[in-house]
């Protein structure tokens, strides 16, 4: 490892700590209560809400690195892609179709339905899109749109008293869930990140020109689909959880390049060290800018994504990722 | 040594691109194919290289076929440079050239230490001033030098370059010639695609001619024959100069003018 790489992981490690610091501490003046209320507050609602969110970013940043190598395009991102709407749409409609059930049942089974549909629109987006990455892009935020009213509709067919919960779920929220659903979603982070380390040097080579990283060695058509899948798996999870939190795929793997360089071994672990860090620095700053309302924290997300998204994009014309 | 038995392949949807080609590039040889534009130059080296399948026949490495090796085994045996590379632009060069030992880091064992190959890379193909920059800021020639010591890295029984003189310069054409006779020399087997009829020859190496039916014949030793090939082949007259002994064959200015009406008419 370099001494870069060593310097961007601590950086990584650091904003993670002080992120979770932020969760906990910050929010309403806990000073006047009794002990027993201020536990309950700290762990029933605050330790929660920081693994999920800890959680959502992980994966997020995780799914968006694997995505921008994949497509070999810095754009590219679960959101953008449509991905995180066709796995929005999968878990609502389970959801809405299966009702208020015991949470061990609904949740994965909405994870499942999020995946199948994410995967789903993805290989649809890129058979029609068939390797115009702009088509895909585009095709990807229609899609996305589309999937947003399909889900407002599907609500007000089925139980209209929930249009504003899936409001919220598509924008983006931080639940407060029972420990062990974000716990299930950063083990599925754990799992997927270790495989993408162990992978790192096929993946770096998915950088290449498909002839080249095949004659070097790497099963390409093979590492990239199950880089495809793993970055699906990853969106529907945190999707599933935390509703459609757009633009912290894109943004993150930008970070973590800038940060510790190119190799994707550096490049995985830090993805998601600062995805977490992110979403949990936009939750409590959501919590201390407007505690009055609790504005979902995907509307803050998205209102300092956008403007990066143009940002990344007149960047990329200037300057082309590739040499010919 | 690189040998097509009754290699027939073609594109999906396209017509025979080669119909039961028998070929053999012996090892310690630097065998340089040209050939008219669609010939199926490239093709006929991504079918040695084992990046595409034939329908029919076998290529082979050292008589070991590629059609049955895995990914890994096959970049041990063969290294393949292609017409044009795609380099992630913010790579440093050391590190694209290191990816060259892909295959050997996956799958020990790992022919020489690589930092050995590293070092003898950059010397061969004078990369030591552009060692530490990234991708985005080199040159068309330089490009191609760093994917070409990517190959040497890989150190392979074969080598497989597409038209590698493209972009360089004179003195870098120069020394990739010596180091591709140097290479050869050490019993390795080199396949070359070329436009060029002349360099292969004062090089000493072994020139073929493929046509656009997708016959490869050896390039001919007697003057008449060699004219009468290349006329047929590439529809274009040429005048022949001696140089060093050796008949080179140039295009003619002033039969090619109308000749060049006649193509276009076509």
């Amino acid at each position: 490892m370099t001494r870069r790489e060593a310097v961007a992981l601590s950086i990584g490690l650091l904003a993670l700590i002080a992120g979770i610091a932020c969760a906990l501490l910050l929010g309403a003046d806990l000073g006047g209560l009794s002990e027993a209320s201020r536990a309950r507050i700290i762990f029933g609602l605050r330790v929660p809400e920081a693994l999920a969110a800890a959680g959502a970013g992980a994966a997020l940043g995780l799914s968006g690195l694997l995505f921008q190598l994949s497509l070999r395009n810095n754009l590219a991102d679960p959101y953008v892609m449509g991905v995180a709407g066709g796995s929005a749409f999968g878990s609502v409609s389970a959801l809405l179709i299966l009702g208020d059930g015991a949470a061990a049942v609904i949740l994965p089974a909405r994870a499942l339905c999020a995946f199948v549909s994410g995967m789903a629109t993805l290989s649809i987006l890129r058979r029609a899109a068939r390797g115009r990455v702009v088509a895909l892009l585009l095709g990807g935020v229609i899609a996305n749109t589309a999937f947003a009213a399909a889900a407002r509709v599907l609500a007000a067919l089925l139980s209209p008293g929930q249009i504003a919960q899936v409001t919220v779920f598509l924008l983006g929220y931080v639940p407060t869930p029972p420990v062990w659903e974000p716990s299930l979603l950063l083990a599925c982070v754990a799992i997927l990140g270790a495989w993408a380390v162990y992978k790192s040097r096929t993946l770096d080579l998915l950088l290449l020109a498909d002839d080249e990283a095949l004659a070097l060695g790497a099963d390409v058509d093979r590492v990239r689909s199950r880089a495809m899948a793993a970055g699906t798996l990853l969106a529907a999870a945190a999707v599933t959880l935390c509703g459609m939190i757009g633009f912290i795929g894109l943004l993150i793997p930008h970070a973590a390049r800038a940060l510790s360089g190119h190799r994707h071994r550096t490049l995985v672990p830090l993805s998601c060290l600062l995805g977490a860090a992110l979403l949990l620095f936009a939750h409590s700053g959501a919590k201390a800018l407007a505690p009055w309302v609790l504005l979902p924290v995907g509307a803050y997300t998205s209102l300092l994504g956008a403007p990066a998204f143009l940002w990344l994009m007149v960047r990329a014309n200037k300057a082309s990722m590739t040499v010919e | 040594m690189i040998a097509f038995d009754d290699v027939t392949f073609a594109y999906p949807g396209g017509p025979a691109l080669f119909d039961r080609l028998c070929a053999v590039f012996p090892k310690g040889r630097v065998s340089a194919v040209a050939g008219p534009n669609g010939a199926g130059k490239s093709t006929l080296l991504k079918l040695a290289a084992g990046l595409l399948l034939p329908s029919l026949g076998r290529c082979s490495v050292d008589a070991i076929p590629l059609g049955q090796a895995t990914p890994l085994d096959r970049a041990k045996r063969v290294a393949y440079v292609p017409q044009n590379s795609l380099l992630p632009g913010d790579w440093p060069v050391k590190d694209i050239v290191a990816l060259g030992d892909y295959p050997h880091r996956e799958k020990p064992p790992a022919p020489r230490p690589i930092k050995q190959r590293l070092n003898e890379a950059r010397e061969a193909l004078g990369l030591q001033a552009i060692w530490e920059r990234p991708a985005a800021t080199l040159s068309g020639g330089e490009a191609q030098r760093v994917v070409l010591a990517r190959a040497l890295v890989q150190e392979t029984p074969a080598l497989l370059l597409d038209e590698a003189a493209s972009h360089l310069d004179l003195r870098s054409q120069v020394m990739l010639h010596h180091l591709l006779g140097r290479l050869a020399g050490d019993g390795r087997s080199i396949l070359l695609a070329t436009h060029d009829v002349n360099f292969p020859r004062l090089w000493g190496f072994d020139l073929f001619i493929l046509g656009r039916s997708g016959h490869l014949a050896p390039f001919p030793n007697k003057e008449e024959e060699q004219g009468a090939l290349l006329e047929k082949v590439y529809h274009t007259p040429l005048i022949p100069t001696k140089l060093d002994g050796i008949t080179c064959w140039f295009p003619d200015p002033g039969k090619g003018k109308h000749e060049a009406g006649i193509m276009n008419a076509e």
